[in-house]
């Protein structure tokens, strides 16, 4: 054993032990288990497809019971768990969490005219902003103030405020000259760079490493020079080999659940090493959501970033580097509808955010085969001005489907198209059908190369034939447009004669559907929802299978396919192996109560090549088989044929005809071994 | 040629009704698992809880399908270990976290802040998720590399590729690679 696996071994046992004991079963584990009992009865003879809906049928339905589980606290929104630099800590529901890094970064840089709001200096031409809006409520003074030079607060550059109330985006609740309001239980943390070199101040030893309790919390204690945020609880320590200064404030009449809360936060608040990243954000922001998806933590903020057109972004911190994902949310045009962006973490991780008019009450995700996500409205503080509510929507960057506002009653329908007809014109539709079409042929180009890249007219003319294209910036009668493509994305409209317009956008794999001459992904929103629908149905059109289905194979030494036929009248399910030269297969026995087989077969070559052939059950996850020699070989493959959709079928080369065949779903075992 | 057949039987009737039981089997096994997901985690442990649930919810509801039904705690294993490295953990799990809400905060960590352990719990939390279940089952579990790959669901030499990529990211060799 070398000196990585012991350390290995004794770091998991340390670390497990940390784990301490499970809680009790909850009634929502016990009853969630009892109906996945039957459950999986009732999903015994479903397809491939049923089972991928049902996956994600059962994450809407923990979705809602999530959901249903947080009540909306005074703003409505839930609780969560965000992480700002180097500390993680819960936001109780309906409490406000603020990003104040840029803000601190902004203290820290040099001289210059600007103005911030706690009136210390910010780099002009740094291409750092002040936060001077009207939003900020506490900023009460004018720009183009003349500052002094960049001094460090006693309290330090802010990173977070948490707190009971709404303290504003440009304050910094630590502040020993202010008095918070009665009710207010605050949580702030600072960077307190200025103790470096501080005199008097030890700070190696006045910072400990190990974060301690916060002290002081009952007030008084402490000399008031050693009170920069006023009375209140501090804790000083480090983090990344920085110091840190952690204040908590109460009004004269906050609760005594309150106060406890804020003092909980900070004692579970993690904190992690690490230097400080530069803020992708020039301003504060309020976080109203976060999470972590793919092991990467994300926020959703909202603030004046840029302008008031872009209230809401995704932040993500990788690698211990911080930025801004998903680019601008574009004016919400109808309070009806809604704007997307989405982020995407990792290989498959996703979260799609935006905004919604603020009569929604949330937004549903309507993946394609029927299920649907849902994510609620977020309410943006008042002090941004926002008509609108903002969401963000964790999902797996596979899934495709639809986004719908929706509100108490049902579907919040989407403005009416120029016309103003309640029902859609013949010419309506059929623009609405050209531009099916043309999806359509977008997503047969994309599947081959991968990317929308090069979807030009030309291209797209010997795909669809029946469809004028073109570039033009401007919609043409009779002719789909193609905008905006890119790798993952692009943006297809046609106007009618009568002035309306519509199209169809796709941003990594989101779809939504408008009726706006739109140039880019964001802008194509407005859509009625129903013909967006009839893009893409929630039910699988009821189709009888082909006869005959057949998959060309890799990792066959010669060009070989797999042919499955079922005859409707035979007892048997046809399986052929077949090259250029050859063809070897066998009928399976079959019946609705079969569900698993393989069978070795010799593939074509005449070198004895062997492959094994087989079904195996819908909800197989893997197949191997084990050779007599102990010599284990996985399916690179499980092909779902729609010939025979009830199985998964599998063709690999192996080295000799006797062994077994494993078949398993994502839990283990799920049929006895094949013997082949 | 052979057939196997897998026939999905209705629980007798009360059967599935038997919260005493679920929550016996609970009890049972959801320390070593907790531990477990504990570790998978990172040692986040809301949602190592999280892990736990969905897994013992899943396996639950194949386990009067098992073959071995005193392998629970096997299956349950290789459950939370399957889970934590698919894809759809993700959006379940953290969803299930983000909107827990009001919870109790997140245990502080006990461990002494020794500086090389703690460089490597953070090392461990950002290598990929399938190097770290096998560091996981091999170092913690003890499992062998074959029991290791059975419960990974890959090849021998996969196992141990993952867990020499494992091993040498964490020295700091080579940089961090996908998963094999």
């Amino acid at each position: 054993m070398n000196d990585t696996e012991r350390d290995l071994r004794e770091l998991f046992d340390s670390k497990a032990r940390e784990a301490g004991g499970p809680s009790p079963a909850t009634s929502e584990v016990l009853r969630r288990g009892r109906r996945r009992q039957v459950g999986t009865v009732a999903v015994a003879g479903l397809t491939a497809l049923a089972i991928a809906a049902a996956a994600v049928v059962s994450l809407q339905s923990l979705t809602r019971a999530d959901t249903d589980a947080v009540p909306g606290g005074p703003q409505g929104n839930p609780g969560f768990t965000a992480t700002i630099q180097n500390f993680t800590l819960i936001v109780p529901q309906g409490w406000t969490l603020i990003d104040q890094v840029p803000l601190g970064m902004n203290m820290a840089v040099g001289t210059s005219s600007s103005f911030s709001c706690v009136g210390t200096a910010i780099e002009a031409g740094s291409g750092q902003h002040a936060v001077t809006t009207t939003t900020q409520q506490d900023c009460p003074t004018k720009e183009g103030q003349i500052s002094e030079p960049p001094t460090i607060p006693r309290g330090g550059l802010p990173m977070l405020t948490l707190s009971n109330e709404d303290p504003g985006l440009g304050g910094v609740a630590c502040n020993a000259g202010g008095s918070p309001s009665a009710a207010s239980a605050t949580l702030y943390v600072g960077l307190d760079y200025g103790a470096l070199s501080r005199p008097g101040v030890q700070w190696e030893s006045d910072y400990p490493v190990e974060r301690g309790p916060l002290t002081n919390v009952l007030q008084g204690d402490l000399p008031t020079d050693q009170m920069p945020c006023g009375p209140g609880g501090y804790s000083r320590f480090q983090a990344g080999g920085q110091p840190f200064i952690a204040w908590a404030g109460f009004g004269s009449q906050v609760t005594d659940a309150d106060r406890q809360l804020i003092v909980d936060i900070f004692n579970g608040m993690q904190v992690s090493d690490g230097a400080i990243t530069p803020p992708s954000s020039e301003v504060p922001g309020y976080v109203v959501s976060a999470g972590t998806v793919a092991g990467i933590p994300w926020r959703l903020e909202a603030g004046p970033f840029g302008s008031e057109a872009s209230p809401v972004a995704v932040i993500s911190t990788q690698d211990g580097t911080e930025h801004r994902s998903g680019g601008e949310i574009l004016p919400v045009p109808d309070p009806r509808s809604l704007s997307l962006g989405a982020a995407t973490f990792g290989a498959d991780g996703r979260v799609v955010f935006g905004v919604v008019g603020s009569s929604a009450s949330g937004v549903e995700f309507r993946v394609e085969g029927g299920a649907t996500l849902e994510a609620p409205a977020l309410t943006l503080p008042p002090t941004l001005g926002a008509e609108y509510s903002a969401f963000a929507l964790p999902t797996s960057a596979s899934l495709t489907g639809t986004f719908v506002a929706v509100g108490p009653d049902g579907d919040l329908g989407a403005p009416q198209p120029a016309t103003g007809g309640t029902e859609p014109t013949a010419e309506d539709r059929q623009v609405q059908a050209d531009l099916r079409n043309a999806y359509v042929a977008a997503k047969t180009f994309s599947v081959d190369a991968n990317t929308y890249e090069g979807f030009d007219p030309r291209t797209a003319l010997t795909i669809e034939p029946s469809l004028a294209f073109n570039t033009a910036a401007e919609a043409v009668a009779g002719e789909v447009s193609i905008r905006d493509v890119g790798a993952d994305h692009i943006v297809l409209a046609e106007p009618t004669t009568t002035g309306s317009v519509f199209c169809i956008a796709e941003t990594n794999g989101l779809t939504t559907y408008g009726a706006v001459d739109a140039q880019t992904s964001p802008e194509c929103v407005g859509g009625d929802s129903a013909w967006g629908q009839d893009v893409k149905p929630t039910t699988t059109p009821t189709v009888a299978p082909p006869a005959t289905s057949t998959v060309d194979l890799e990792g066959i030494p010669v060009p070989t396919t797999l042919s499955v036929s079922r005859d409707p009248g035979a007892s048997c399910l046809t399986l052929e192996l077949n090259t250029d030269t050859t063809s070897v297969g066998t009928c399976a026995p079959f019946n609705d109560r079969v569900d698993s087989f393989a069978v070795a077969l010799r593939v074509g070559l005449g070198n004895g090549s062997l492959a094994v052939v087989g079904f195996a059950p819908p909800d197989a996850d893997h197949v191997f088989m084990v050779e007599e020699d102990g010599t284990r070989t996985d399916a690179p493959f499980l092909h779902a044929l729609a010939a025979a959709p009830d199985q998964l079928f599998f063709a690999f080369p192996v080295g000799s005809t006797s062994g077994t065949v494993h078949i398993e779903d994502v839990h283990g075992q799920v049929a006895s071994p094949i013997p082949v | 040629m052979t057939e196997t057949r897998v026939q999905a039987e209705r629980p007798p009737e009360g059967e599935a009704a038997q919260p005493g039981r679920m929550a016996e089997l609970y009890e049972r096994h959801s320390g070593a698992g907790l531990r477990l997901a504990y570790l998978l985690t990172g040692g986040d442990r809301p949602a190592a809880e999280d892990l736990l649930h969905e897994a013992f919810i899943r396996c639950v509801g194949r386990f009067r399908h098992l073959r071995v039904p005193d392998a629970f705690d096997a299956y349950l294993r290789r459950a939370i270990v399957n889970l934590h490295t698919s894809g759809l953990r993700h959006t379940k799990l953290e969803r299930a976290q983000a909107a827990r809400g009001r919870g109790a905060p997140a245990r502080v960590s006990s461990m002494p802040d020794i500086a090389g352990r703690h460089d490597l719990w953070r090392s461990l939390s950002v290598l990929p998720a399938r190097q770290r279940a096998a560091l996981v089952l091999r170092y913690y579990e003890d499992l062998s590399e074959r029991d290791t790959a059975e419960v990974l669901g890959c090849s021998l030499p996969a196992v141990k590729s993952l867990i020499a990529r494992g091993t040498e990211a964490l020295r700091g060799e080579t940089p961090r690679g996908e998963d094999a």
